[in-house]
Protein backbone atom coordinates (compact mmCIF):
# COMPACT_ATOMS: atom_id res chain seq x y z
CA UNK A 1 0.00 0.00 0.00
CA UNK A 2 3.14 2.20 0.42
CA UNK A 3 3.57 1.99 -3.27
CA UNK A 4 0.20 3.69 -4.80
CA UNK A 5 0.35 6.22 -1.55
CA UNK A 6 3.76 7.33 -3.02
CA UNK A 7 2.07 7.30 -6.73
CA UNK A 8 -0.73 9.30 -5.62
CA UNK A 9 1.23 11.68 -3.47
CA UNK A 10 3.51 12.21 -6.73
CA UNK A 11 0.95 13.05 -8.64
CA UNK A 12 -0.13 15.51 -6.16
CA UNK A 13 3.17 17.60 -6.13
CA UNK A 14 3.26 17.40 -9.37
CA UNK A 15 0.10 18.81 -10.27
CA UNK A 16 0.83 21.60 -7.78
CA UNK A 17 4.35 22.24 -8.71
CA UNK A 18 3.31 22.52 -12.71
CA UNK A 19 0.15 24.66 -11.47
CA UNK A 20 2.96 27.18 -10.00
CA UNK A 21 4.86 27.35 -13.40
CA UNK A 22 7.77 25.97 -12.03
CA UNK A 23 9.64 24.62 -15.46
CA UNK A 24 11.65 21.50 -13.46
CA UNK A 25 7.95 19.92 -12.71
CA UNK A 26 6.80 20.76 -15.71
CA UNK A 27 9.98 18.70 -16.98
CA UNK A 28 9.54 15.74 -14.46
CA UNK A 29 5.74 15.67 -15.43
CA UNK A 30 7.10 15.22 -19.16
CA UNK A 31 9.61 12.59 -18.57
CA UNK A 32 7.06 10.63 -16.75
CA UNK A 33 4.24 10.39 -18.83
CA UNK A 34 5.50 10.82 -22.46
CA UNK A 35 6.37 8.01 -23.34
CA UNK A 36 2.82 6.18 -22.69
CA UNK A 37 0.68 9.64 -24.77
CA UNK A 38 3.04 9.24 -27.76
CA UNK A 39 1.80 5.70 -27.74
CA UNK A 40 -1.99 6.76 -27.64
CA UNK A 41 -1.06 9.46 -30.63
CA UNK A 42 0.50 6.48 -32.57
CA UNK A 43 -2.88 4.48 -32.37
CA UNK A 44 -4.79 7.35 -33.92
CA UNK A 45 -2.33 8.62 -36.33
CA UNK A 46 0.55 6.58 -38.17
CA UNK A 47 2.62 9.11 -39.43
CA UNK A 48 5.62 9.52 -37.19
CA UNK A 49 5.81 12.96 -37.39
CA UNK A 50 2.00 13.85 -37.05
CA UNK A 51 2.08 12.21 -34.48
CA UNK A 52 5.04 14.17 -32.59
CA UNK A 53 3.44 17.60 -33.88
CA UNK A 54 -0.57 15.97 -31.73
CA UNK A 55 1.79 14.98 -28.76
CA UNK A 56 3.97 18.23 -28.40
CA UNK A 57 0.80 20.60 -28.57
CA UNK A 58 -1.00 18.25 -26.38
CA UNK A 59 1.47 19.00 -23.90
CA UNK A 60 1.22 22.34 -24.12
CA UNK A 61 -2.54 22.41 -23.53
CA UNK A 62 -2.03 20.05 -20.81
CA UNK A 63 0.28 22.95 -18.73
CA UNK A 64 -2.24 25.37 -20.05
CA UNK A 65 -5.04 24.09 -18.09
CA UNK A 66 -3.46 22.12 -15.50
CA UNK A 67 -4.92 24.84 -12.89
CA UNK A 68 -8.31 23.00 -13.93
CA UNK A 69 -6.86 19.45 -12.93
CA UNK A 70 -8.51 18.02 -9.70
CA UNK A 71 -6.95 15.13 -7.77
CA UNK A 72 -9.79 12.80 -7.74
CA UNK A 73 -7.41 9.11 -7.11
CA UNK A 74 -4.79 6.85 -7.93
CA UNK A 75 -3.99 7.56 -11.76
CA UNK A 76 -6.53 10.35 -12.75
CA UNK A 77 -3.45 12.61 -13.56
CA UNK A 78 -2.18 10.43 -16.21
CA UNK A 79 -5.76 9.84 -17.64
CA UNK A 80 -6.69 13.33 -17.66
CA UNK A 81 -3.50 13.63 -19.87
CA UNK A 82 -4.63 10.78 -21.72
CA UNK A 83 -8.08 12.17 -23.06
CA UNK A 84 -6.45 15.39 -23.65
CA UNK A 85 -4.37 13.64 -26.30
CA UNK A 86 -7.07 11.16 -27.22
CA UNK A 87 -9.05 15.07 -28.22
CA UNK A 88 -5.90 16.80 -29.78
CA UNK A 89 -5.36 13.87 -31.89
CA UNK A 90 -9.07 13.70 -33.01
CA UNK A 91 -8.88 17.45 -33.57
CA UNK A 92 -5.93 16.53 -36.01
CA UNK A 93 -7.94 14.13 -38.09
CA UNK A 94 -11.09 16.48 -38.16
CA UNK A 95 -8.76 18.65 -39.55
CA UNK A 96 -7.13 16.21 -41.85
CA UNK A 97 -11.27 15.72 -43.03
CA UNK A 98 -12.17 12.61 -41.33
CA UNK A 99 -15.34 11.34 -43.20
CA UNK A 100 -16.75 8.40 -41.64
CA UNK A 101 -19.32 6.76 -44.22
CA UNK A 102 -22.43 6.33 -42.03
CA UNK A 103 -23.03 2.53 -42.45
CA UNK A 104 -25.82 1.25 -40.31
CA UNK A 105 -25.62 -2.38 -41.82
CA UNK A 106 -23.63 -4.65 -40.12
CA UNK A 107 -23.83 -8.27 -38.96
CA UNK A 108 -22.30 -10.09 -36.27
CA UNK A 109 -20.60 -12.92 -38.90
CA UNK A 110 -17.19 -13.11 -39.74
CA UNK A 111 -14.46 -15.60 -38.85
CA UNK A 112 -13.82 -15.68 -35.73
CA UNK A 113 -10.96 -14.57 -33.34
CA UNK A 114 -8.20 -16.15 -32.84
CA UNK A 115 -6.21 -15.13 -29.78
CA UNK A 116 -3.76 -17.50 -30.10
CA UNK A 117 -2.55 -16.19 -32.90
CA UNK A 118 -3.13 -12.66 -31.63
CA UNK A 119 -0.72 -13.12 -28.47
CA UNK A 120 2.21 -14.99 -30.59
CA UNK A 121 1.96 -11.67 -32.61
CA UNK A 122 4.48 -8.72 -32.08
CA UNK A 123 4.05 -4.79 -30.70
CA UNK A 124 4.94 -3.62 -33.75
CA UNK A 125 3.44 -5.73 -36.34
CA UNK A 126 -0.03 -5.56 -34.46
CA UNK A 127 0.25 -1.79 -34.33
CA UNK A 128 1.07 -1.77 -38.26
CA UNK A 129 -2.02 -3.49 -38.74
CA UNK A 130 -3.80 -1.01 -36.87
CA UNK A 131 -2.08 2.06 -38.85
CA UNK A 132 -3.24 -0.20 -41.86
CA UNK A 133 -7.03 0.06 -41.27
CA UNK A 134 -8.96 3.35 -42.44
CA UNK A 135 -9.04 6.59 -40.58
CA UNK A 136 -13.05 6.16 -39.74
CA UNK A 137 -12.45 2.47 -38.50
CA UNK A 138 -9.36 3.13 -36.64
CA UNK A 139 -10.71 5.86 -34.99
CA UNK A 140 -13.99 3.79 -33.79
CA UNK A 141 -11.56 0.58 -32.89
CA UNK A 142 -9.40 2.96 -30.26
CA UNK A 143 -12.18 4.75 -29.10
CA UNK A 144 -14.18 1.48 -28.58
CA UNK A 145 -11.33 -0.78 -27.77
CA UNK A 146 -8.64 0.97 -26.00
CA UNK A 147 -10.55 4.41 -24.76
CA UNK A 148 -13.46 2.24 -23.41
CA UNK A 149 -15.96 4.94 -24.88
CA UNK A 150 -19.39 3.49 -25.58
CA UNK A 151 -21.00 3.91 -28.53
CA UNK A 152 -23.16 7.14 -27.81
CA UNK A 153 -20.45 8.59 -26.12
CA UNK A 154 -18.58 7.96 -29.43
CA UNK A 155 -21.56 9.14 -31.58
CA UNK A 156 -21.44 12.39 -29.83
CA UNK A 157 -17.73 13.12 -29.83
CA UNK A 158 -17.32 12.12 -33.91
CA UNK A 159 -20.89 13.65 -34.88
CA UNK A 160 -22.23 10.22 -36.44
CA UNK A 161 -24.91 7.99 -35.17
CA UNK A 162 -24.61 4.72 -32.45
CA UNK A 163 -25.07 2.62 -35.39
CA UNK A 164 -22.72 4.05 -37.36
CA UNK A 165 -20.19 3.94 -34.53
CA UNK A 166 -21.42 0.06 -34.11
CA UNK A 167 -20.73 -0.58 -37.83
CA UNK A 168 -17.74 1.02 -37.60
CA UNK A 169 -16.38 -0.99 -35.14
CA UNK A 170 -16.89 -4.23 -36.36
CA UNK A 171 -15.76 -3.45 -40.22
CA UNK A 172 -12.48 -2.82 -37.86
CA UNK A 173 -12.70 -5.60 -36.25
CA UNK A 174 -13.54 -8.07 -39.14
CA UNK A 175 -10.47 -6.40 -41.02
CA UNK A 176 -7.69 -6.75 -38.11
CA UNK A 177 -9.20 -10.31 -38.07
CA UNK A 178 -7.86 -11.23 -41.12
CA UNK A 179 -5.04 -9.70 -41.24
CA UNK A 180 -3.88 -11.89 -38.41
CA UNK A 181 -4.95 -14.75 -39.83
CA UNK A 182 -3.22 -13.90 -42.91
CA UNK A 183 0.46 -13.30 -41.01
CA UNK A 184 -0.10 -16.19 -39.06
CA UNK A 185 -0.86 -18.38 -41.64
CA UNK A 186 1.80 -16.76 -43.39
CA UNK A 187 4.30 -17.09 -40.84
CA UNK B 1 -15.16 -14.07 -28.20
CA UNK B 2 -14.88 -10.84 -29.31
CA UNK B 3 -14.62 -9.64 -26.14
CA UNK B 4 -11.54 -11.91 -25.66
CA UNK B 5 -10.64 -10.52 -28.83
CA UNK B 6 -10.84 -6.63 -27.63
CA UNK B 7 -9.78 -7.69 -24.04
CA UNK B 8 -6.47 -9.45 -25.46
CA UNK B 9 -5.63 -6.34 -27.96
CA UNK B 10 -6.52 -3.86 -25.14
CA UNK B 11 -4.06 -5.55 -22.73
CA UNK B 12 -1.07 -6.05 -25.56
CA UNK B 13 -1.52 -2.12 -26.06
CA UNK B 14 -1.71 -1.11 -23.06
CA UNK B 15 1.64 -3.04 -21.90
CA UNK B 16 3.47 -1.95 -25.36
CA UNK B 17 6.86 -0.12 -24.87
CA UNK B 18 7.40 2.94 -27.13
CA UNK B 19 10.83 1.18 -28.30
CA UNK B 20 9.00 -1.41 -29.66
CA UNK B 21 6.84 0.78 -32.00
CA UNK B 22 9.57 3.83 -32.21
CA UNK B 23 13.13 2.61 -31.17
CA UNK B 24 14.59 6.23 -32.57
CA UNK B 25 11.99 8.57 -30.51
CA UNK B 26 14.64 11.12 -29.22
CA UNK B 27 13.00 12.41 -25.55
CA UNK B 28 15.28 15.58 -25.23
CA UNK B 29 15.24 16.55 -28.20
CA UNK B 30 11.04 16.69 -27.83
CA UNK B 31 11.76 18.55 -24.68
CA UNK B 32 13.94 21.05 -26.24
CA UNK B 33 11.02 21.40 -29.12
CA UNK B 34 8.36 22.08 -25.85
CA UNK B 35 10.84 23.87 -23.86
CA UNK B 36 10.65 26.60 -26.74
CA UNK B 37 6.93 26.38 -27.35
CA UNK B 38 6.04 26.92 -23.73
CA UNK B 39 5.42 30.38 -22.57
CA UNK B 40 8.10 31.64 -19.57
CA UNK B 41 7.03 31.64 -16.74
CA UNK B 42 6.49 35.14 -14.65
CA UNK B 43 9.26 35.00 -11.79
CA UNK B 44 11.89 34.46 -14.82
CA UNK B 45 12.76 37.27 -17.28
CA UNK B 46 15.14 36.37 -19.73
CA UNK B 47 17.20 39.53 -20.82
CA UNK B 48 18.44 39.24 -24.77
CA UNK B 49 22.30 38.85 -24.70
CA UNK B 50 22.91 42.29 -26.57
CA UNK B 51 20.77 44.38 -23.94
CA UNK B 52 23.53 42.78 -21.34
CA UNK B 53 26.82 43.64 -23.38
CA UNK B 54 25.28 47.36 -24.37
CA UNK B 55 24.84 48.41 -20.74
CA UNK B 56 28.12 46.62 -19.56
CA UNK B 57 29.76 48.85 -22.33
CA UNK B 58 27.89 51.92 -21.70
CA UNK B 59 28.78 51.46 -17.74
CA UNK B 60 32.39 51.11 -18.64
CA UNK B 61 32.36 54.15 -20.77
CA UNK B 62 30.97 56.39 -18.38
CA UNK B 63 33.30 55.02 -15.81
CA UNK B 64 35.85 56.14 -17.87
CA UNK B 65 34.61 59.41 -18.79
CA UNK B 66 34.31 60.41 -15.19
CA UNK B 67 37.90 58.99 -14.29
CA UNK B 68 39.66 61.09 -16.96
CA UNK B 69 37.19 64.34 -16.12
CA UNK B 70 38.67 63.93 -11.83
CA UNK B 71 42.16 63.18 -13.59
CA UNK B 72 42.65 65.93 -16.25
CA UNK B 73 39.80 68.21 -15.26
CA UNK B 74 39.02 70.47 -12.48
CA UNK B 75 42.06 70.18 -10.66
CA UNK B 76 44.60 72.93 -8.79
CA UNK B 77 47.60 73.60 -10.70
CA UNK B 78 50.07 75.56 -8.39
CA UNK B 79 51.93 76.68 -11.17
CA UNK B 80 49.41 78.79 -12.31
CA UNK B 81 50.23 82.38 -12.84
CA UNK B 82 47.21 83.44 -10.70
CA UNK B 83 45.19 81.29 -8.32
CA UNK B 84 41.88 83.14 -7.55
CA UNK B 85 40.07 81.95 -4.16
CA UNK B 86 36.36 82.28 -4.28
CA UNK B 87 34.63 82.61 -1.04
CA UNK B 88 30.92 82.85 -0.69
CA UNK B 89 29.49 86.09 0.30
CA UNK B 90 33.35 87.65 -0.07
CA UNK B 91 35.80 89.48 -2.45
CA UNK B 92 37.51 87.18 -4.64
CA UNK B 93 41.56 87.65 -3.59
CA UNK B 94 43.75 87.23 -6.39
CA UNK B 95 46.86 85.80 -5.84
CA UNK B 96 49.91 86.24 -8.50
CA UNK B 97 52.68 84.65 -8.60
CA UNK B 98 55.45 84.90 -10.83
CA UNK B 99 58.95 83.99 -11.68
CA UNK B 100 60.95 86.63 -9.80
CA UNK B 101 65.18 85.99 -10.21
CA UNK B 102 66.29 86.77 -6.77
CA UNK B 103 70.38 87.54 -6.69
CA UNK B 104 72.33 84.44 -4.99
CA UNK B 105 74.59 85.67 -1.88
CA UNK B 106 77.98 83.91 -2.34
CA UNK B 107 77.76 82.15 0.94
CA UNK B 108 74.54 81.59 1.85
CA UNK B 109 71.03 79.65 1.04
CA UNK B 110 68.99 80.93 -1.51
CA UNK B 111 65.26 81.96 0.22
CA UNK B 112 62.52 80.50 -1.46
CA UNK B 113 62.21 77.17 -3.61
CA UNK B 114 64.70 76.97 -6.33
CA UNK B 115 62.65 76.57 -9.73
CA UNK B 116 65.76 75.13 -11.78
CA UNK B 117 67.93 72.21 -10.89
CA UNK B 118 71.08 74.27 -11.98
CA UNK B 119 73.40 74.79 -9.27
CA UNK B 120 73.84 78.75 -8.79
CA UNK B 121 77.42 80.06 -9.34
CA UNK B 122 78.58 83.16 -7.51
CA UNK B 123 76.97 86.66 -7.84
CA UNK B 124 74.11 84.81 -10.30
CA UNK B 125 70.45 85.36 -10.13
CA UNK B 126 68.32 82.51 -10.03
CA UNK B 127 64.73 82.42 -10.81
CA UNK B 128 62.16 81.83 -7.82
CA UNK B 129 58.50 81.55 -7.75
CA UNK B 130 57.41 84.15 -5.42
CA UNK B 131 53.99 85.88 -4.84
CA UNK B 132 54.21 88.97 -6.31
CA UNK B 133 50.98 90.54 -5.72
CA UNK B 134 47.90 90.30 -3.73
CA UNK B 135 44.22 91.45 -4.92
CA UNK B 136 41.61 91.75 -3.34
CA UNK B 137 39.03 91.99 -6.41
CA UNK B 138 35.88 93.93 -5.17
CA UNK B 139 32.70 93.64 -6.99
CA UNK B 140 31.68 97.67 -8.17
CA UNK B 141 29.01 98.51 -5.67
CA UNK B 142 26.59 99.29 -7.78
CA UNK B 143 24.87 102.88 -7.25
CA UNK B 144 21.53 103.71 -8.92
CA UNK B 145 22.09 106.23 -11.45
CA UNK B 146 19.62 109.34 -9.88
CA UNK B 147 17.29 110.28 -12.79
CA UNK B 148 18.39 114.02 -13.98
CA UNK B 149 15.57 116.30 -14.82
CA UNK B 150 15.36 117.92 -18.04
CA UNK B 151 17.20 121.02 -16.77
CA UNK B 152 19.75 119.70 -14.95
CA UNK B 153 21.07 117.33 -17.79
CA UNK B 154 23.19 119.38 -19.24
CA UNK B 155 23.71 119.11 -23.30
CA UNK B 156 26.77 119.63 -24.74
CA UNK B 157 26.25 122.53 -27.30
CA UNK B 158 28.93 124.50 -29.53
CA UNK B 159 28.23 128.05 -30.73
CA UNK B 160 27.30 127.75 -34.04
CA UNK B 161 30.21 128.85 -36.44
CA UNK B 162 29.13 131.90 -38.44
CA UNK B 163 29.42 131.34 -41.95
CA UNK B 164 31.33 134.09 -43.34
CA UNK B 165 30.11 134.83 -47.14
CA UNK B 166 32.54 136.40 -48.91
CA UNK B 167 31.99 138.16 -52.32
CA UNK B 168 34.07 136.96 -55.36
CA UNK B 169 35.73 140.33 -55.73
CA UNK B 170 36.59 140.54 -51.92
CA UNK B 171 38.55 136.91 -52.14
CA UNK B 172 41.70 138.43 -53.25
CA UNK B 173 41.48 141.05 -50.94
CA UNK B 174 41.03 139.02 -47.88
CA UNK B 175 43.42 136.36 -48.63
CA UNK B 176 46.28 139.63 -49.12
CA UNK B 177 44.81 141.15 -45.53
CA UNK B 178 45.39 137.19 -43.86
CA UNK B 179 48.32 137.56 -45.39
CA UNK B 180 49.44 140.53 -43.67
CA UNK B 181 48.20 139.98 -40.65
CA UNK B 182 50.26 136.12 -40.30
CA UNK B 183 53.05 137.85 -42.25
CA UNK B 184 52.44 134.46 -44.83
CA UNK B 185 53.47 135.04 -48.60
CA UNK B 186 51.76 131.81 -49.20
CA UNK B 187 48.14 133.23 -47.83
CA UNK B 188 46.40 133.99 -51.22
CA UNK B 189 46.59 130.20 -52.03
CA UNK B 190 44.45 129.19 -49.41
CA UNK B 191 40.87 128.03 -50.39
CA UNK B 192 37.97 127.11 -48.93
CA UNK B 193 38.67 129.51 -46.25
CA UNK B 194 35.17 131.66 -45.29
CA UNK B 195 35.62 134.72 -43.93
CA UNK B 196 33.48 137.06 -42.27
CA UNK B 197 33.20 140.34 -44.40
CA UNK B 198 34.28 142.94 -42.31
CA UNK B 199 34.21 146.49 -43.47
CA UNK B 200 36.68 147.58 -41.75
CA UNK B 201 39.37 146.00 -44.03
CA UNK B 202 38.25 147.72 -47.15
CA UNK B 203 40.33 151.97 -46.98
CA UNK B 204 37.43 153.14 -48.74
CA UNK B 205 33.78 153.55 -46.85
CA UNK B 206 32.26 154.90 -50.84
CA UNK B 207 30.92 152.12 -52.58
CA UNK B 208 31.65 153.56 -56.03
CA UNK B 209 35.46 154.32 -54.94
CA UNK B 210 35.74 151.08 -53.51
CA UNK B 211 34.57 149.65 -56.51
CA UNK B 212 36.55 151.76 -58.56
CA UNK B 213 39.69 150.38 -56.15
CA UNK B 214 39.21 147.03 -56.75
CA UNK B 215 39.29 147.58 -60.69
CA UNK B 216 42.21 149.13 -60.85
CA UNK B 217 43.46 146.04 -58.42
CA UNK B 218 42.63 143.80 -60.55
CA UNK B 219 44.16 145.80 -63.75
CA UNK B 220 47.61 145.54 -62.24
Amino acid sequence: MAEPNRHMADEQRLATACRDGGRQAQRELYEHYVEYMMLVCLRYIPNHEDAKETLLDGFVNVYKNIGRFEYRGEGCLKAWIKKIMVNQCLMFLRRKTLHIVPDEDYYDTGPSADTDALARLGMRELMQMIHSLPDGYRTVFNLYVLEGMTHKEIAQLLGISENTSKSQLHKAKTLLQKTILQTTKMS
Amino acid sequence: MAKDFEKLVNEKIEGASLKDVMPDFDKEAMWNELDNRLPVPAGRKVLPLWWTHTATVAAGILLGVVLIRSLYGGGIDDNAATTAVKQDAAPVVVVKRDTVFVPVEPSGPTKGPIVENKQPGPHQQVPVQQQIAVETLQEPTRQPVAEKTMEQQPIAQSKPKKIKAVHLLDIDNENRQAALYHNDANAHHRTGFALQISTQRLPVNNPQQRQETLIKELLK
